[in-house]
Protein backbone atom coordinates (compact mmCIF):
# COMPACT_ATOMS: atom_id res chain seq x y z
CA UNK A 1 0.00 0.00 0.00
CA UNK A 2 1.27 3.45 -0.93
CA UNK A 3 1.69 5.17 2.43
CA UNK A 4 2.84 8.41 0.80
CA UNK A 5 -0.58 8.85 -0.82
CA UNK A 6 -2.25 7.79 2.40
CA UNK A 7 -0.45 10.48 4.35
CA UNK A 8 -1.05 12.97 1.54
CA UNK A 9 -4.82 12.91 2.13
CA UNK A 10 -4.33 13.35 5.87
CA UNK A 11 -1.87 16.20 5.34
CA UNK A 12 -4.07 17.94 2.81
CA UNK A 13 -7.01 17.71 5.19
CA UNK A 14 -4.89 19.15 8.01
CA UNK A 15 -3.81 22.04 5.72
CA UNK A 16 -7.43 22.57 4.68
CA UNK A 17 -8.49 22.76 8.35
CA UNK A 18 -5.82 25.40 9.02
CA UNK A 19 -6.91 27.42 6.02
CA UNK A 20 -10.54 27.19 7.16
CA UNK A 21 -9.56 28.53 10.58
CA UNK A 22 -7.67 31.35 8.92
CA UNK A 23 -10.64 32.20 6.64
CA UNK A 24 -13.00 32.37 9.62
CA UNK A 25 -10.78 35.03 11.20
CA UNK A 26 -11.04 37.25 8.14
CA UNK A 27 -13.90 39.48 7.07
CA UNK A 28 -16.49 37.81 4.84
CA UNK A 29 -16.08 38.92 1.24
CA UNK A 30 -12.56 40.32 1.74
CA UNK A 31 -10.04 39.69 -1.03
CA UNK A 32 -7.72 37.76 1.27
CA UNK A 33 -10.55 35.50 2.49
CA UNK A 34 -11.67 34.90 -1.09
CA UNK A 35 -8.14 33.71 -1.97
CA UNK A 36 -8.13 31.33 0.98
CA UNK A 37 -11.58 30.02 0.02
CA UNK A 38 -10.30 29.34 -3.51
CA UNK A 39 -7.35 27.44 -2.02
CA UNK A 40 -9.76 25.37 0.14
CA UNK A 41 -11.83 24.50 -2.94
CA UNK A 42 -8.65 23.47 -4.75
CA UNK A 43 -7.53 21.29 -1.85
CA UNK A 44 -10.92 19.55 -1.82
CA UNK A 45 -10.41 18.87 -5.52
CA UNK A 46 -6.96 17.41 -4.80
CA UNK A 47 -8.50 15.11 -2.16
CA UNK A 48 -10.98 13.82 -4.74
CA UNK A 49 -8.13 13.37 -7.25
CA UNK A 50 -6.21 11.27 -4.71
CA UNK A 51 -9.28 9.21 -3.83
CA UNK A 52 -9.88 8.60 -7.54
CA UNK A 53 -6.24 7.63 -8.06
CA UNK A 54 -6.29 5.24 -5.11
CA UNK A 55 -9.48 3.64 -6.38
CA UNK A 56 -7.95 3.24 -9.83
CA UNK A 57 -4.91 1.55 -8.22
CA UNK A 58 -7.01 -0.97 -6.32
CA UNK A 59 -9.24 -1.75 -9.31
CA UNK A 60 -6.08 -2.25 -11.46
CA UNK A 61 -4.63 -4.56 -8.82
CA UNK A 62 -7.79 -6.64 -8.75
CA UNK A 63 -8.50 -6.66 -12.47
CA UNK A 64 -6.14 -9.52 -13.44
CA UNK A 65 -7.45 -11.91 -10.80
CA UNK A 66 -11.01 -10.82 -11.42
CA UNK A 67 -10.66 -11.46 -15.18
CA UNK A 68 -9.10 -14.90 -14.53
CA UNK A 69 -11.93 -15.75 -12.14
CA UNK A 70 -14.44 -14.62 -14.77
CA UNK A 71 -12.81 -17.02 -17.27
CA UNK A 72 -12.93 -19.78 -14.66
CA UNK A 73 -16.62 -19.10 -13.99
CA UNK A 74 -17.20 -19.42 -17.75
CA UNK A 75 -15.33 -22.75 -17.81
CA UNK A 76 -17.51 -24.07 -14.97
CA UNK A 77 -20.62 -23.12 -16.94
CA UNK A 78 -19.21 -24.89 -20.00
CA UNK A 79 -18.42 -28.02 -17.94
CA UNK A 80 -22.02 -28.04 -16.69
CA UNK A 81 -23.29 -27.82 -20.27
CA UNK A 82 -20.92 -30.61 -21.42
CA UNK A 83 -22.13 -32.94 -18.67
CA UNK A 84 -25.73 -32.23 -19.57
CA UNK A 85 -24.90 -32.94 -23.20
CA UNK A 86 -23.59 -36.42 -22.34
CA UNK A 87 -26.95 -37.32 -20.79
CA UNK A 88 -28.66 -36.04 -23.92
CA UNK A 89 -26.45 -38.28 -26.10
CA UNK A 90 -27.45 -41.38 -24.09
CA UNK A 91 -31.07 -40.27 -24.44
CA UNK A 92 -30.59 -40.08 -28.21
CA UNK A 93 -29.20 -43.66 -28.34
CA UNK A 94 -32.13 -44.89 -26.25
CA UNK A 95 -34.57 -43.24 -28.62
CA UNK A 96 -32.86 -44.87 -31.64
CA UNK A 97 -33.09 -48.31 -29.99
CA UNK A 98 -36.78 -47.80 -29.12
CA UNK A 99 -37.38 -46.76 -32.71
CA UNK A 100 -35.61 -49.90 -33.85
CA UNK A 101 -37.72 -52.06 -31.52
CA UNK A 102 -40.89 -50.46 -32.90
CA UNK A 103 -39.69 -51.15 -36.45
CA UNK A 104 -38.95 -54.82 -35.64
CA UNK A 105 -42.34 -55.23 -33.99
CA UNK A 106 -44.04 -53.66 -36.97
CA UNK A 107 -41.99 -55.93 -39.28
CA UNK A 108 -43.02 -59.04 -37.34
CA UNK A 109 -46.66 -58.03 -37.35
CA UNK A 110 -46.50 -57.45 -41.11
CA UNK A 111 -44.77 -60.80 -41.63
CA UNK A 112 -41.64 -59.19 -43.11
CA UNK A 113 -39.51 -60.40 -40.19
CA UNK A 114 -40.06 -64.00 -39.12
CA UNK B 1 -17.39 -68.35 -15.88
CA UNK B 2 -14.56 -66.66 -17.75
CA UNK B 3 -16.99 -64.00 -18.91
CA UNK B 4 -18.05 -63.43 -15.33
CA UNK B 5 -14.42 -62.96 -14.31
CA UNK B 6 -13.93 -60.51 -17.14
CA UNK B 7 -16.99 -58.54 -16.08
CA UNK B 8 -15.81 -58.54 -12.47
CA UNK B 9 -12.42 -57.26 -13.61
CA UNK B 10 -14.06 -54.45 -15.61
CA UNK B 11 -16.31 -53.53 -12.70
CA UNK B 12 -13.39 -53.50 -10.26
CA UNK B 13 -11.40 -51.32 -12.65
CA UNK B 14 -14.34 -48.95 -12.90
CA UNK B 15 -14.77 -48.87 -9.16
CA UNK B 16 -11.09 -48.18 -8.57
CA UNK B 17 -11.04 -45.27 -11.01
CA UNK B 18 -14.30 -44.18 -9.40
CA UNK B 19 -12.50 -43.69 -6.06
CA UNK B 20 -11.76 -40.18 -7.21
CA UNK B 21 -15.44 -39.23 -7.31
CA UNK B 22 -16.78 -36.85 -4.68
CA UNK B 23 -19.07 -38.11 -1.93
CA UNK B 24 -22.55 -36.72 -1.24
CA UNK B 25 -21.23 -34.76 1.73
CA UNK B 26 -18.44 -33.27 -0.38
CA UNK B 27 -20.93 -32.20 -3.04
CA UNK B 28 -23.16 -30.75 -0.30
CA UNK B 29 -20.17 -28.77 0.98
CA UNK B 30 -19.73 -27.24 -2.49
CA UNK B 31 -23.43 -26.34 -2.64
CA UNK B 32 -23.30 -24.84 0.86
CA UNK B 33 -20.22 -22.80 -0.04
CA UNK B 34 -21.96 -21.57 -3.18
CA UNK B 35 -25.10 -20.55 -1.27
CA UNK B 36 -23.19 -18.70 1.45
CA UNK B 37 -21.03 -16.76 -1.05
CA UNK B 38 -24.17 -15.83 -2.99
CA UNK B 39 -25.62 -14.40 0.23
CA UNK B 40 -22.80 -11.87 0.61
CA UNK B 41 -24.47 -8.63 -0.33
CA UNK B 42 -21.89 -6.10 0.76
CA UNK B 43 -18.53 -5.87 -0.91
CA UNK B 44 -15.64 -3.36 -0.53
CA UNK B 45 -17.34 -1.10 -3.09
CA UNK B 46 -20.15 -0.44 -0.59
CA UNK B 47 -17.88 1.03 2.07
CA UNK B 48 -16.09 3.11 -0.58
CA UNK B 49 -19.42 4.41 -1.90
CA UNK B 50 -20.55 5.32 1.63
CA UNK B 51 -17.25 7.08 2.31
CA UNK B 52 -17.52 9.10 -0.91
CA UNK B 53 -21.06 10.21 -0.09
CA UNK B 54 -20.10 11.17 3.46
CA UNK B 55 -16.99 13.04 2.33
CA UNK B 56 -19.11 14.90 -0.21
CA UNK B 57 -21.65 15.81 2.47
CA UNK B 58 -18.85 17.26 4.63
CA UNK B 59 -17.48 19.28 1.72
CA UNK B 60 -20.96 20.58 0.86
CA UNK B 61 -21.47 21.71 4.47
CA UNK B 62 -18.04 23.32 4.43
CA UNK B 63 -18.95 25.06 1.20
CA UNK B 64 -21.51 27.13 3.12
CA UNK B 65 -18.59 28.70 4.98
CA UNK B 66 -17.33 30.25 1.76
CA UNK B 67 -18.33 33.90 1.68
CA UNK B 68 -17.46 34.39 -1.98
CA UNK B 69 -20.50 33.09 -3.96
CA UNK B 70 -18.48 32.60 -7.15
CA UNK B 71 -15.85 30.43 -5.44
CA UNK B 72 -18.55 28.50 -3.57
CA UNK B 73 -20.50 27.62 -6.73
CA UNK B 74 -17.42 26.97 -8.89
CA UNK B 75 -15.82 24.45 -6.54
CA UNK B 76 -19.08 22.77 -5.62
CA UNK B 77 -19.68 22.02 -9.31
CA UNK B 78 -16.08 20.90 -9.99
CA UNK B 79 -15.80 18.70 -6.93
CA UNK B 80 -19.21 17.10 -7.40
CA UNK B 81 -18.01 15.93 -10.81
CA UNK B 82 -14.90 14.40 -9.22
CA UNK B 83 -17.06 12.77 -6.56
CA UNK B 84 -19.17 11.16 -9.30
CA UNK B 85 -16.00 9.81 -10.98
CA UNK B 86 -15.06 8.21 -7.65
CA UNK B 87 -18.54 6.64 -7.36
CA UNK B 88 -18.13 5.09 -10.81
CA UNK B 89 -14.80 3.60 -9.70
CA UNK B 90 -16.42 2.23 -6.54
CA UNK B 91 -18.86 0.38 -8.80
CA UNK B 92 -15.93 -1.08 -10.78
CA UNK B 93 -14.48 -2.29 -7.49
CA UNK B 94 -17.78 -3.95 -6.62
CA UNK B 95 -17.98 -5.57 -10.04
CA UNK B 96 -14.55 -7.18 -9.49
CA UNK B 97 -15.93 -8.84 -6.36
CA UNK B 98 -19.26 -9.86 -7.82
CA UNK B 99 -17.30 -12.26 -10.08
CA UNK B 100 -16.62 -14.34 -6.96
CA UNK B 101 -20.38 -14.77 -6.63
CA UNK B 102 -20.71 -15.88 -10.26
CA UNK B 103 -17.86 -18.37 -9.75
CA UNK B 104 -19.48 -19.77 -6.60
CA UNK B 105 -22.94 -19.90 -8.19
CA UNK B 106 -21.68 -21.88 -11.20
CA UNK B 107 -19.73 -24.20 -8.91
CA UNK B 108 -22.95 -24.82 -6.94
CA UNK B 109 -24.88 -25.65 -10.13
CA UNK B 110 -22.19 -28.15 -11.09
CA UNK B 111 -22.39 -29.79 -7.66
CA UNK B 112 -26.15 -30.00 -7.27
CA UNK B 113 -27.28 -31.00 -10.79
CA UNK B 114 -28.26 -34.66 -11.12
CA UNK B 115 -26.58 -35.38 -14.46
CA UNK B 116 -27.35 -39.10 -14.28
CA UNK B 117 -31.12 -38.55 -14.10
CA UNK B 118 -31.39 -38.41 -17.89
CA UNK B 119 -29.13 -41.47 -18.24
CA UNK B 120 -31.30 -43.50 -15.81
CA UNK B 121 -34.46 -42.65 -17.73
CA UNK B 122 -32.85 -43.37 -21.11
CA UNK B 123 -31.28 -46.62 -19.91
CA UNK B 124 -34.68 -47.80 -18.72
CA UNK B 125 -36.14 -47.17 -22.19
CA UNK B 126 -33.12 -48.93 -23.71
CA UNK B 127 -33.47 -51.96 -21.40
CA UNK B 128 -37.22 -52.28 -21.98
CA UNK B 129 -36.64 -52.12 -25.75
CA UNK B 130 -34.03 -54.86 -25.64
CA UNK B 131 -36.25 -57.06 -23.46
CA UNK B 132 -39.06 -56.74 -26.01
CA UNK B 133 -36.63 -57.81 -28.74
CA UNK B 134 -35.43 -60.78 -26.70
CA UNK B 135 -39.02 -61.93 -26.08
CA UNK B 136 -39.73 -61.65 -29.83
CA UNK B 137 -36.53 -63.51 -30.70
CA UNK B 138 -37.21 -66.31 -28.21
CA UNK B 139 -40.74 -66.92 -29.54
CA UNK B 140 -40.88 -70.29 -31.23
CA UNK B 141 -37.20 -71.06 -30.44
CA UNK B 142 -36.15 -74.14 -28.54
CA UNK B 143 -34.87 -73.62 -24.98
CA UNK B 144 -31.28 -74.16 -26.10
CA UNK B 145 -31.49 -71.34 -28.61
CA UNK B 146 -33.27 -68.88 -26.38
CA UNK B 147 -31.51 -65.73 -25.26
CA UNK B 148 -31.46 -65.18 -21.51
CA UNK B 149 -34.38 -63.13 -20.36
CA UNK B 150 -33.45 -60.04 -18.40
CA UNK B 151 -30.77 -59.00 -20.89
CA UNK B 152 -32.44 -55.60 -21.17
CA UNK B 153 -32.36 -55.20 -17.39
CA UNK B 154 -28.64 -55.96 -17.42
CA UNK B 155 -28.04 -53.39 -20.13
CA UNK B 156 -30.18 -50.92 -18.17
CA UNK B 157 -28.19 -51.50 -14.97
CA UNK B 158 -24.86 -51.44 -16.78
CA UNK B 159 -25.59 -48.22 -18.64
CA UNK B 160 -26.81 -46.57 -15.42
CA UNK B 161 -23.81 -47.82 -13.46
CA UNK B 162 -21.19 -46.92 -16.03
CA UNK B 163 -22.93 -43.70 -17.01
CA UNK B 164 -23.29 -42.56 -13.40
CA UNK B 165 -19.66 -43.34 -12.67
CA UNK B 166 -18.49 -41.54 -15.78
CA UNK B 167 -20.59 -38.47 -14.97
CA UNK B 168 -19.61 -38.44 -11.31
CA UNK B 169 -15.96 -38.88 -12.13
CA UNK B 170 -15.99 -36.10 -14.70
CA UNK B 171 -17.97 -33.81 -12.41
CA UNK B 172 -15.59 -34.54 -9.55
CA UNK B 173 -12.56 -33.82 -11.70
CA UNK B 174 -14.08 -30.55 -12.87
CA UNK B 175 -15.00 -29.45 -9.33
CA UNK B 176 -11.54 -30.30 -7.99
CA UNK B 177 -9.84 -28.41 -10.81
CA UNK B 178 -12.10 -25.36 -10.53
CA UNK B 179 -11.78 -25.14 -6.75
CA UNK B 180 -8.01 -25.47 -6.97
CA UNK B 181 -7.78 -22.89 -9.74
CA UNK B 182 -10.03 -20.48 -7.86
CA UNK B 183 -8.11 -20.77 -4.58
CA UNK B 184 -5.21 -18.43 -5.35
CA UNK B 185 -7.34 -15.96 -7.27
CA UNK B 186 -9.89 -15.56 -4.47
CA UNK B 187 -7.19 -15.44 -1.82
CA UNK B 188 -5.25 -12.74 -3.66
CA UNK B 189 -8.34 -10.65 -4.40
CA UNK B 190 -9.50 -10.80 -0.79
CA UNK B 191 -6.07 -10.03 0.61
CA UNK B 192 -5.53 -7.04 -1.71
CA UNK B 193 -8.98 -5.71 -0.80
CA UNK B 194 -8.42 -6.34 2.91
CA UNK B 195 -5.15 -4.42 2.82
CA UNK B 196 -6.94 -1.58 1.00
CA UNK B 197 -9.77 -1.45 3.56
CA UNK B 198 -7.44 -1.63 6.55
CA UNK B 199 -4.72 0.75 5.45
CA UNK B 200 -6.30 3.07 2.94
CA UNK B 201 -9.98 3.30 3.86
CA UNK B 202 -9.64 3.00 7.63
CA UNK B 203 -6.10 4.32 8.07
CA UNK B 204 -6.32 7.23 5.65
CA UNK B 205 -9.84 8.13 4.66
CA UNK B 206 -12.07 7.39 7.67
CA UNK B 207 -9.57 8.27 10.40
CA UNK B 208 -9.23 11.83 9.10
CA UNK B 209 -13.00 12.39 8.96
CA UNK B 210 -13.43 13.02 12.69
CA UNK B 211 -10.91 15.88 12.83
CA UNK B 212 -12.37 17.29 9.62
CA UNK B 213 -15.91 17.30 11.03
CA UNK B 214 -14.66 18.77 14.30
CA UNK B 215 -13.01 21.60 12.40
CA UNK B 216 -16.13 22.11 10.30
CA UNK B 217 -18.28 22.30 13.44
CA UNK B 218 -16.01 24.87 15.06
CA UNK B 219 -15.99 27.10 11.97
CA UNK B 220 -19.76 26.82 11.46
CA UNK B 221 -20.19 28.02 15.07
CA UNK B 222 -17.74 30.89 14.48
CA UNK B 223 -19.72 31.86 11.40
CA UNK B 224 -22.94 31.97 13.43
CA UNK B 225 -21.35 34.08 16.15
CA UNK B 226 -19.96 36.50 13.56
CA UNK B 227 -23.28 36.77 11.74
CA UNK B 228 -25.08 37.35 15.05
CA UNK B 229 -22.65 40.02 16.09
CA UNK B 230 -22.91 41.78 12.75
CA UNK B 231 -26.69 41.65 12.79
CA UNK B 232 -26.93 43.05 16.30
CA UNK B 233 -24.41 45.76 15.57
CA UNK B 234 -26.26 46.92 12.46
CA UNK B 235 -29.65 46.83 14.15
CA UNK B 236 -28.68 48.58 17.38
CA UNK B 237 -27.35 51.50 15.37
CA UNK B 238 -30.79 51.98 13.82
CA UNK B 239 -33.03 50.99 16.75
CA UNK B 240 -33.54 52.45 20.21
CA UNK B 241 -35.30 51.55 23.49
CA UNK B 242 -37.84 48.72 23.54
CA UNK B 243 -37.45 48.11 19.80
CA UNK B 244 -33.77 47.39 20.27
CA UNK B 245 -34.43 45.01 23.19
CA UNK B 246 -37.05 43.11 21.17
CA UNK B 247 -34.69 42.88 18.24
CA UNK B 248 -31.87 41.55 20.43
CA UNK B 249 -34.21 38.88 21.82
CA UNK B 250 -35.34 37.87 18.34
CA UNK B 251 -31.78 37.63 17.05
CA UNK B 252 -30.67 35.57 20.06
CA UNK B 253 -33.62 33.20 19.68
CA UNK B 254 -33.00 32.71 15.95
CA UNK B 255 -29.33 32.17 16.63
CA UNK B 256 -30.00 29.57 19.32
CA UNK B 257 -32.15 27.63 16.88
CA UNK B 258 -29.38 27.82 14.29
CA UNK B 259 -26.87 26.44 16.83
CA UNK B 260 -29.21 23.54 17.57
CA UNK B 261 -29.55 22.78 13.88
CA UNK B 262 -25.82 22.93 13.27
CA UNK B 263 -25.06 20.74 16.28
CA UNK B 264 -27.69 18.19 15.26
CA UNK B 265 -26.39 17.98 11.69
CA UNK B 266 -22.81 17.58 12.93
CA UNK B 267 -23.93 14.86 15.37
CA UNK B 268 -25.46 13.04 12.35
CA UNK B 269 -22.11 13.21 10.60
CA UNK B 270 -20.35 11.64 13.61
CA UNK B 271 -22.97 8.87 13.58
CA UNK B 272 -22.30 8.27 9.90
CA UNK B 273 -18.55 8.08 10.52
CA UNK B 274 -19.15 5.54 13.27
CA UNK B 275 -21.43 3.47 11.00
CA UNK B 276 -18.85 3.63 8.23
CA UNK B 277 -16.11 2.37 10.55
CA UNK B 278 -18.36 -0.47 11.67
CA UNK B 279 -19.19 -1.43 8.09
CA UNK B 280 -15.53 -1.35 7.15
CA UNK B 281 -14.59 -3.66 10.03
CA UNK B 282 -17.43 -6.01 9.08
CA UNK B 283 -16.22 -6.14 5.48
CA UNK B 284 -12.64 -6.85 6.56
CA UNK B 285 -13.98 -9.84 8.51
CA UNK B 286 -16.15 -10.90 5.56
CA UNK B 287 -13.07 -11.01 3.32
CA UNK B 288 -11.28 -13.21 5.87
CA UNK B 289 -14.35 -15.46 6.06
CA UNK B 290 -14.51 -15.77 2.28
CA UNK B 291 -10.89 -16.96 2.07
CA UNK B 292 -11.38 -19.32 4.99
CA UNK B 293 -14.59 -20.80 3.48
CA UNK B 294 -12.81 -21.52 0.20
CA UNK B 295 -9.78 -23.06 1.92
CA UNK B 296 -12.04 -25.29 4.03
CA UNK B 297 -13.93 -26.36 0.92
CA UNK B 298 -10.66 -27.20 -0.85
CA UNK B 299 -9.56 -29.35 2.10
CA UNK B 300 -12.97 -31.04 2.20
CA UNK B 301 -12.88 -32.05 -1.46
CA UNK B 302 -9.34 -33.32 -1.07
CA UNK B 303 -10.53 -35.88 1.47
CA UNK B 304 -10.56 -39.44 0.10
CA UNK B 305 -13.82 -41.24 -0.66
CA UNK B 306 -14.62 -43.75 2.13
CA UNK B 307 -13.89 -47.27 0.87
CA UNK B 308 -17.21 -48.51 2.35
CA UNK B 309 -19.21 -46.40 -0.08
CA UNK B 310 -17.12 -47.70 -3.02
CA UNK B 311 -17.66 -51.30 -1.89
CA UNK B 312 -21.40 -50.69 -1.46
CA UNK B 313 -21.83 -49.32 -4.97
CA UNK B 314 -19.73 -52.11 -6.42
CA UNK B 315 -21.60 -54.87 -4.53
CA UNK B 316 -25.01 -53.78 -5.85
CA UNK B 317 -23.77 -53.84 -9.41
CA UNK B 318 -21.90 -57.14 -9.03
CA UNK B 319 -24.92 -58.99 -7.62
CA UNK B 320 -27.06 -58.11 -10.63
CA UNK B 321 -24.23 -59.13 -13.00
CA UNK B 322 -23.74 -62.41 -11.14
CA UNK B 323 -27.47 -63.23 -11.32
CA UNK B 324 -27.48 -62.83 -15.07
CA UNK B 325 -24.28 -64.76 -15.58
CA UNK B 326 -25.66 -67.65 -13.55
CA UNK B 327 -28.77 -67.62 -15.68
CA UNK B 328 -26.64 -67.59 -18.82
CA UNK B 329 -24.44 -70.45 -17.55
CA UNK B 330 -27.44 -72.59 -16.60
CA UNK B 331 -28.83 -72.11 -20.10
CA UNK B 332 -25.47 -73.14 -21.58
CA UNK B 333 -25.33 -76.24 -19.43
CA UNK B 334 -28.82 -77.21 -20.56
CA UNK B 335 -27.75 -76.67 -24.19
CA UNK B 336 -24.73 -78.98 -23.76
CA UNK B 337 -26.85 -81.62 -22.04
CA UNK B 338 -29.31 -81.52 -24.97
CA UNK B 339 -26.42 -82.01 -27.44
CA UNK B 340 -25.14 -85.03 -25.51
Amino acid sequence: MNTEKLNAIKEIKAAKNELQDKASELDAGSAERSKIETAIGQLEGVIWDLVNEELKDIVDQLKNESESLKTLAGQIKQAHEDLEEFGEKVEKVAKIISGLVEMVEAGIKAGIIL
Amino acid sequence: MNQLKLLIAIAVALAVTGCSTLTESQLKAVTKYSESVEKYSEFPGVVVKNYINLQHKIFVKGNSLKSDPKTASEYLAKNTEKKNDALAKAKELDDCFKIIQVYAKNLGTLAKTDYSEKISESAEVLGAGLDTLVVRYNKGKGDSKKLPEGLGALVHKSVVFIGKRKMNKERSNYIRTFINDGEDLIKKMCMVAKDFLENKVQGGWISSLNSEVQNLHKNMRIQLVNENRELLYNDTIKLTGSEAILDIDTVYYANTMAYVEVDASIADLYDEIYALEKLNNKLIKTLDDMVSAHTKLKLKIEEGKPITSVIGELATFMSSVAELMELHDSLKEEEEETKE
